[in-house]
């Protein structure tokens, strides 16, 4: 690719700021793990006997990547010489035999933790408190993250193109009228409202559809929930993240990852919203959303894909809309990462 | 089960005026949205509740008026 600064944005974005990695709910059970690519770099957050830790999926010994897989229950022990991680030690076998070394002082590379709510974010070498980054957009999330119930499919695959690009084409709603004609363009998603808090940015908009409006409105009372919005709202949790839901009965979280060779390292998460007694009929509806966001970001995928990486700049677009602001504000925000202003 | 109410449920979930028995239920109309919808109208009317998927398997109105009967 041409521009080669994006090998440095990205590495500034992966080290510097706190990634949102998940939800309390996917972590219940001991030995529960979520698994998640930055490039050439892992994030492992896993249960260990009801403590949450993170770490960054390589063994201390040799540093072989223990787990596998995106997510699942499995213990922490490194299939090459069985170092095992469990209760807050590491243990070593034959442990007595490394006599060369600081043996007692072996652990895994664990990475900062912290939490919005009940969502789990993990950084590398953060430069700033959780707090600050997500700035305005912290007591949102919390009251989200409470509402949430379970996560019902985990998503995974790489988009043919480089983050920045995937994360625009989440940010803007102009495609969605052609991308999504068979999909979420049925809601007849409305131009809305932009607003920004520090390096995150929020959309929120009405339904356009009245018959699905007003059906959407019918279904609240079956819900359980605080952070209610009627309409669709989107955010983008800087660096990686986007959040979005209609009505807040359900919620996806999405990951751009920066990938090797210009792709993006993609997943999506569906998360149910906590529903009232006798309102288990609700999985059907559920059932039906994984189906339709699974359709969505295959379609963004695809035309993601006819974006080269060369067509990607730091500048503003040359030709752009109001509805453009978040893409202009999400650049802006790469410039000054790259000068060094965090 | 009182056949009228069930109509208005229907008539309310698809957002018309009235419905009649032989109303053909097409997908663009019963959608799973609109599923839930009646189910969840049944529910706070009669204290039903019903099974989507059966409800998804009525191709028309007469057929839910049948699945609601059959309870």
């Amino acid at each position: 690719m041409e521009n080669n600064f994006l090998d440095e944005i990205s590495e500034i974005m992966i080290n510097d700021f706190w990634h949102l990695v998940g939800h309390k709910s996917e972590l219940k059970d001991n030995h529960s793990f979520i698994k998640l690519k930055l490039n050439i770099k892992e994030i492992v957050i896993f249960n260990d006997n009801g403590t949450l830790v993170a770490f960054d999926n390589l063994c201390p010994h040799r540093g072989a990547r223990i787990l596998s897989g995106k997510n699942g229950i499995s213990p922490i022990t490194c299939p090459y010489h069985s170092w095992t991680y469990t209760n807050g030690e590491l243990k070593i076998p034959s442990k007595k035999k490394f006599t060369d070394c600081d043996i007692d002082s072996a652990d895994i590379n664990k990475l900062d933790i912290d939490f919005c709510g009940d969502f789990i974010f993990a950084g590398f070498k953060p430069k700033m408190s959780l707090k600050e980054q997500l700035s305005g957009l912290k007591s949102t999330l919390e009251g989200i993250s409470h509402d949430i119930s379970e996560r019902l499919d985990f998503n995974s695959y790489k988009f043919d193109s480089i983050f920045p690009v995937a994360i625009e084409n989440a940010l803007e709603s102009e495609h969605v009228p052609t991308v999504h004609k068979n999909s979420l363009s049925g809601l007849k998603l409305q131009d809305g409202e932009y607003s920004f808090f520090g390096k995150n940015s929020a959309w929120h908009t009405a339904v356009g559809n009245e018959k699905i409006d007003k059906n959407l409105r019918k279904v609240l009372e079956n819900f359980d929930i605080s952070s209610q919005y009627p309409g669709y709202r989107n955010y983008l949790i800087f660096p990686f993240a986007m959040l979005s839901s209609t009505y807040g009965y359900s919620y996806s979280l999405q990951n751009f990852h920066p990938g090797k060779n210009d792709k993006t390292y993609f997943s999506n998460r569906f998360f149910s919203s906590k529903v009232k007694e006798n309102s288990d009929f609700m999985d059907f509806f559920f059932e039906e959303s994984v189906k339709i966001n699974r359709q969505i970001f295959r379609e963004d995928a695809e035309v993601c894909s006819r974006v080269p990486s060369e067509s990607w700049s730091l500048e503003a677009p040359k030709y752009s809309r109001g509805i453009d602001d978040r893409i202009k504000e999400y650049r802006k925000t790469c410039k000054l990462i790259l000068k060094g202003d965090k | 089960m009182d056949k009228d109410k069930i109509l208005k449920i229907v008539a309310d979930t698809i957002e018309v005026e009235s419905v009649s028995e032989s109303l053909e239920l097409h997908e663009d109309m019963w959608d799973s949205l609109a599923i839930i919808v009646f189910i969840a109208a049944l529910n706070k009317e009669f204290g039903l509740v019903l099974n989507p998927e059966k409800i998804s398997s009525a191709k028309t109105v007469q057929d839910l008026i049948d699945i609601v009967a059959q309870g």
